[in-house]
């Protein structure tokens, strides 16, 4: 067969259109939706992580009530700690479960986000990834008494020193007279670490507190994701693990190496039909890698909290996030280098339990969740900056133990270790929160009293 | 011109990324006619060539957040990729048997000369291949259309690359029947 021949018939071809096949956009857009809806296991994925929240509070709460007359707050704060990783150990049995459905269904991935009612898919996604909750659940196993243990007991033992120094200063005021009188009746219990009397009575807290904060990752900042992209089917698609075939592969891109930056070197050809096909071999397979380097996303907030009773309180508030990352995308060994900025606002929604506080120190849990808009987001490739959107919203959900130090009259300063899980927005753009989406962090701020 | 036509293909292709609905539709209505015909020339059947473009079509906008724009028609390259590679998974599940015949043979067969086409219509053609036994017409798409070597089509279709070759060879020789038959056709009236 001459070149010449099989050219012309590739002409031919590329010229060809058919209209034959009687499928409209509507059809496809069906398809589309049809392809998108999640598996029917998920409520259940939902109330499991609502579930280990409320048993997270519950524990934390219910250890308290049950014992109001003992003393012991670093035995308290680990013992939650130990309590979550507890929660998830549930997990693996909703694995089992899930998984064969997920290698059964190999459309059902929520790829990405053609839907443009943001609400309905938020939460198509939220029930979606529910169920990779509990799938990614077990790393808190690893992950959980490392971190947090070892940070309860430095945090417990900070306390007693500074508690018992600060006690016995002389001081004019009501509470501390009653403070004085009771750390003296607190020694003779045993042990004396934290006497319950010495926690503030309710009606000597503020009712409204303003706090700002700034929350980071806890850990080494960064790391390195590898995204092999030329398989298709196996990598972008983790649901379809039934290839019907070997190498059944293409990929996200074709094999025009020495162009990808959009140059048109001249053998497309006018029509543009058949981009470089000098190498047929590479056509379908092409070696393509993009590494994803997620910087340490970064968050400022302010919110407000509102004292509900004794122990309870809720919190609103802005918070602005910004995820960084560096994405190397390299084909054929060409690498080319973005940089990928995403600015979120979100609403935290928060309710506070708590459980033990003094004069100096308060210590509480908290629960909730996170709603977040990307408000503004680009790629940056060798000075070329392109926008780029996520309409879903991201939500998350949080869990964090609260230590609070009182540094002067209405203005304390505080940090609190948060467990956060960020459920999959279906977005199909790389980010901090779908890389990684059970995270620690670690929240300071200050907060001040306003009544 | 060119670059107009670039950077609008371009801005598609970053609208897609971006999950917009109007680019998906726009998309559809620009890329689905040329597409169709790459899948009915695999998939003749109208019934099942509408069930893989429809799947190619889901593949192709669900994905569209991988793709990378790497020139003008890029975009077209990578979904009629997809829409291939849908309509080979479906000869393979399906019309597996009609891959390999009986009387493959890796004899060396002489190789006829190419029959003219240039003065055939492009929809001509197009009907002819889609005449083609399974086999035949799955190998000469792939070889002819996609450049693509026995070796590769030897380990797209699960077949050796000796059947390739001779199924390539058959789908040639009934071609240039066809075309034989339709230049005598054409002349005829004459």
């Amino acid at each position: 067969m001459k070149e010449e021949w099989k050219k012309q018939m590739q002409q031919k071809m590329a010229d060809y259109r058919e209209s034959d096949i009687e499928v409209s956009w509507d059809e496809i857009e069906k398809a589309l939706a049809a392809n998108r809806k999640p598996a029917r296991v998920v409520p259940m994925g939902w109330k499991r992580i609502a579930a280990a929240v409320a048993i997270v509070l519950l524990i934390g709460g219910g250890y308290w009530m049950l014992k109001p007359q003992n003393t012991a707050a670093p035995e308290e704060a680990t013992a939650t700690a130990m309590n979550t990783p507890a929660v998830s150990e549930d997990a693996p049995a909703t694995i089992d479960a899930l998984a064969p459905i997920d290698a059964i269904a190999p459309m059902k991935a929520p790829a990405s986000p053609v839907v443009h009612n943001i609400v309905a898919q938020a939460i198509a996604a939220v029930k979606a990834e529910a169920t990779e909750a509990a799938a990614i659940a077990p790393e808190t196993n690893d992950a959980q008494p490392n971190e947090e243990v070892a940070e309860q007991p430095q945090q417990a033992q900070a306390q007693p020193q500074e508690s018992k120094e600060a006690a016995p200063q002389p001081t004019t005021t009501q509470p501390q007279e009653t403070t004085a009188q009771h750390r003296e009746a607190a020694t003779l219990q045993l042990p004396p670490l934290y006497p319950a009397d010495l926690r503030k009575s309710a009606s000597s807290q503020p009712r409204l507190t303003a706090k700002v904060y700034l929350s980071n990752t806890m850990g080494s900042g960064s790391w390195n994701q590898q995204h092999e992209i030329n398989q298709l089917e196996k990598s972008i698609d983790p649901y379809n693990n039934t290839l019907p075939y070997p190498d059944d592969e293409y990929n996200g891109n074709i094999s025009n190496s020495s162009n990808q930056n959009g140059n048109n070197n001249g053998n497309n050809g006018e029509t543009g039909q058949k981009p470089d096909n000098s190498s047929p071999a590479s056509y379908f397979n092409v070696v393509t890698t993009n590494r994803i380097n997620h910087r340490q996303p970064i968050r400022f907030g302010f919110s407000l909290r509102y004292r509900l009773g004794e122990r309870w309180s809720m919190e609103s508030g802005l918070t602005y996030t910004r995820l960084s990352a560096d994405i190397t995308h390299s084909v054929d060994g060409k690498a080319t280098e973005t940089e990928q900025r995403l600015n979120y606002l979100g609403i935290p929604v928060s309710a506070s339990y708590q459980l033990w506080s003094s004069r100096y120190f308060n210590f509480y849990l908290s629960a909730g969740g996170l709603v977040e808009k990307m408000i503004k987001g680009s790629r940056t490739t060798q000075g070329v900056s392109n926008s780029v959107s996520i309409h879903p919203l991201q939500l998350s959900v949080n869990g964090a133990l609260g230590a609070e130090f009182n540094i002067i009259d209405n203005l304390s300063l505080y940090a609190e270790p948060a467990l956060n899980y960020y459920f999959n927005n279906g977005s199909a753009i790389p980010t901090f929160y779908q890389e990684k989406p059970l995270n620690f962090n670690l929240n300071v701020g200050l907060r001040f009293n306003i009544k | 011109m060119l670059f107009i036509g670039n950077s609008d293909e371009q801005r598609l292709v970053e609208r897609l990324r971006n999950g917009d609905n109007g680019a998906m539709k726009e998309f559809y209505s620009q890329y689905a006619p040329y597409l169709k015909g790459v899948c009915l020339r695999y998939i003749p059947d109208k019934n099942d060539a509408k069930d893989v473009f429809q799947n190619a079509l889901v593949r192709i906008i669900t994905h569209s957040t991988e793709f990378r724009y790497q020139g003008q028609g890029s975009l077209q390259v990578w979904a009629t990729r997809i829409v291939i590679h849908e309509a080979l998974r479906f000869i393979r599940d399906n019309k597996r048997h009609e891959l390999t015949t009986w009387d493959d043979d890796i004899t060396e067969l002489p190789d006829d000369d190419d029959p003219p086409i240039r003065d055939i219509p492009p929809e001509v053609i197009h009907q002819m291949v889609r005449q083609l036994p399974t086999g035949y017409r799955t190998v000469f798409n792939l070889y002819v259309i996609e450049d693509k070597s026995h070796e590769e089509i030897a380990r797209l279709l699960g077949i050796s690359a000796g059947t390739s070759s001779s199924q390539l060879h058959r789908a040639r020789r009934l071609l240039a029947e066809m075309i034989e038959a339709y230049n005598d056709k054409k002349e005829q009236p004459r």
